[in-house]
């Protein structure tokens, strides 16, 4: 059975189809804030985070027509948000180098002692290099496999692993310090 | 496989509910853009509807013309002035003549019945070649012997002038000889 909210959303979808703004405003209203800190997370900027949001919506709206199945709406404007961001990010012609250093993590069983919170985990993947963060964000959070992400970035698999690894080493290099410093 | 870091991390943000500030103002950027697509859209239809009325309007504009051109000399001779330059030249040259002819005192018709069957011929060839023009089309080896045609006709024109002139004449002394 379906639940009111997906009912809800195929309503829109439909409306969207044949025109209706007062659809696609609403339509826009349920998907903004979560496709916004998807965009903000990649790019770590709110004017160009707003930008690309902008610009995934027009897309959206303007290919609605091409969506077959109505019911993957969400899943289907997560890809072309995300495709803008990696579009802004090819755009600004950002160097993703291969790392040759040996990158040792070691696995931390302390991570709930961090009690770091979200703001400060989100300003930690804000601050990482912009070639790491992007890919940090497109490995582990939006779940995309490194030989995908190095399609996407015109990229070496094994840059994106590298890069990856120096993300993750970083980020918590940070939230330890910022534990550390709270603790103080 | 993640480890318990990559967990903690993606959980955390996952678990997330930022709510973003801007949305009124983005939405008004996404509907400016929108309006501006439909505008260039109705642009780009227009202009494509304007083009094709356009070529339209011309090739039958093109066909018309064609059509005139197959079944009207006249209209053909206007493709090139000098060929329909020459054609009225002839024409008026020719009028001239026959109404010389006509100004001559009365004649016996029989007596110059080669260059009135001649004439005849003449005439009769012209038609031909105005009906092969509707048929075959505008081509430039008929009109010159359409041209040709009207030259032949002023000369058999003149040469039948200086004949009636020259038996007139010779009428005319024999009349006064008899006084």
């Amino acid at each position: 059975m379906k639940s009111d909210k997906t009912e809800n959303i195929d309503d829109l979808v439909n409306r969207c189809r044949k025109g209706d703004k007062s659809a696609q405003y609403r339509l826009y209203l349920n998907f903004a804030d979560a496709m916004f800190a998807i965009c903000k997370r990649m790019v770590a900027n709110v004017p160009d985070a707003e930008e690309i949001l902008q610009d995934a919506f027009v897309i959206v709206f303007t290919r609605i027509d091409k969506l077959k199945d109505k019911r993957r709406f969400g899943g289907w404007l997560k890809r072309i948000t995300i495709n803008e961001c990696v579009n802004f990010v090819n755009r600004k012609n950002i160097h993703f180098d291969e790392l040759n250093e040996n990158i040792a993590i070691e696995d931390d069983d302390k991570c709930d002692a961090w009690n770091v919170d979200v703001e400060t985990i989100k300003q930690a993947i804000a601050e990482l290099p912009a070639g790491s963060r992007i890919i940090f964000n497109l490995f582990l959070i939006e779940d995309y496999k490194h030989k995908e992400i190095a399609d996407m970035l015109h990229i070496s698999e094994s840059t994106s692993k590298s890069q990856y690894q120096r993300a993750k080493l970083l980020l918590k290099e940070k939230l330890k310090r910022s534990n550390h410093e709270r603790q103080i | 496989m993640k480890d318990k870091f990559e967990n903690y991390i993606k959980t955390q943000i996952e678990a997330d509910d930022e709510k973003f500030e801007a949305k009124e103002q983005v939405w008004k950027g996404v509907e400016h853009k929108l309006q501006r697509k439909r505008i260039r859209r109705f642009n780009f239809r227009l202009s494509l509807a304007a083009g094709l009325i356009l070529l339209i309007a011309s090739g039958t504009w093109l066909s018309l013309w064609m059509n005139n051109c197959d079944a009207n000399i006249s209209y053909c001779l206007q493709v090139s002035g000098e060929l329909a330059e020459t054609e009225f030249y002839f024409a008026r040259l020719i009028e001239e003549k026959q109404q010389e002819i006509s100004a001559t005192e009365p004649f016996d018709k029989s007596f110059f019945d080669p260059f009135f069957d001649e004439l005849q011929l003449l005439d009769k060839q012209y038609q031909e070649y105005k009906t092969e023009i509707e048929t075959l089309g505008c081509q430039e080896e008929l009109v010159q012997a359409m041209i040709e045609n009207q030259h032949q006709k002023l000369d058999i024109l003149d040469r039948l002038l200086i004949e009636i002139r020259k038996i007139n004449t010779y009428e005319k002394r024999k009349n006064e000889h008899q006084i």
